[in-house]
């Protein structure tokens, strides 16, 4: 039976990747990704090898919506206490949608339009287009059926498309 | 083609375009999809489109957790009482004997409901039968006393029906489940 550190070794990248695309950046993924494998440790006696993986998807997925939550909740609180014109600024200094269509990075857009679908459109392109998985792993974890995982991924893909449309326009990508 | 069935068909296409990518149409919609296709330069536009987008999303790669984490984990872990992995099926030691009494419990429950729901058949011992016995005796004794001293005699299958039978139906009833007849 492997041990805890051979289960780590197996694992971090995939739970790592799956919050560096939900969430968008290294240092909340690092952070999303050192919890989980803490809360495996936790509850090691209780997780089953067999469904170890489809586990640390779900309390991944789970952290990761919790991060962006407390994400959206500290904006709130820095908007009500008078932060306006700082967030303003910050929204100013934004690159503005021509100079972004001049961006000829497209992994780069795909990425962070990817991080702007919402849930479980994103954890399903996730899991289907970038970690690989069948739609019946995917629907083992979300707890869906087959064909549900399937509408979800074609709309979510529909929804990217759109996404990049208007931001890229046709002709650049 | 109206335009209105035009645009109809146009947004029929792109909803469809990605299970078409997947080839989840049926042949009946992928063939009506590539007819329509061959014909809108638009959606013809948006299929390439879409098949680029997957291709580029297929492509963005697999991250690398930083060593630094996974070790950071490990050096967290190791400071706090190792969670030992259990076999499935195991109970903490103190827990047996409240499950064994519980399981006891449980089967006594179940006794008393299928007990409970068949009333018992009335329990009579020997004696109250052999007592049962010699009163009918003594009954129809006393029956054909009085028929001697009124000085008229009871034919035997008037007796039978109408004294025996009924005293051997109440007797029954009184004794045992199903009268007999």
């Amino acid at each position: 039976m492997p041990d805890f550190r051979e289960i780590v070794e197996q694992h971090r990248h995939r739970v790592y990747t799956f919050s560096f695309y939900c969430l968008g950046n290294a240092q909340d993924a690092e952070d999303v990704t050192q919890e989980v494998l803490v809360r495996l440790w936790k509850n090691w006696h209780k997780v089953k090898m067999d469904s170890i993986r489809p586990w640390l998807i779900r309390v991944t997925r789970n952290a990761c919506i919790d991060a962006i939550r407390k994400r959206r909740s500290y904006r709130a609180v820095v908007a009500d206490e008078g932060y306006e014109v700082m967030l303003t600024s910050a929204a100013d200094a934004q690159p503005d949608p021509s100079s972004v269509m001049e961006i000829s990075d497209l992994k780069q857009q795909l990425r962070e339009a990817v991080e702007r679908l919402g849930d479980p459109y994103r954890t399903i392109v996730i899991l289907r287009e970038i970690q690989d998985m069948t739609y019946a792993e995917i629907g083992e974890v979300l707890g869906v059926p087959l064909n549900t995982v399937k509408v979800y991924l074609h709309r979510g893909r529909r929804m990217l498309r759109e996404q990049l449309r208007e931001r890229v326009g046709h002709g650049q990508i | 083609m109206a335009r209105s069935d035009e645009e109809t068909t146009c947004a029929w296409a792109r909803q469809v375009i990605e299970a078409y990518l997947d080839g989840d149409l049926t042949a009946d919609e992928a063939a009506r999809l590539e007819s329509h296709l061959s014909g809108c330069q638009a959606c013809a536009e948006e299929l390439a489109l879409a098949k680029r987008l997957n291709l580029a999303l297929r492509d963005l790669p697999e991250q690398r957790c930083p060593d630094r984490i996974a070790d950071a984990v490990l050096d967290r872990v190791g400071k706090e009482p190792r969670a030992a992995r259990r076999p499935a099926g195991w109970y903490p030691r103190v827990w047996r004997p409240a499950a064994l009494a519980a399981m006891l419990l449980l089967v006594a429950i179940t006794a008393l409901v299928i007990k409970g729901a068949k009333p018992p058949p009335p329990t009579v011992t020997p004696e109250e039968i052999v007592r049962a016995e010699q009163q009918v005796r003594w009954t129809l004794a006393y029956v054909g006393e009085i028929g001697r001293r009124s000085a008229f005699t009871v034919r035997d299958d008037v007796l039978e029906s109408r004294i025996v039978h009924p005293i051997r139906k109440a007797f029954s009833d009184v004794f045992e489940e199903e009268p007999t007849s």
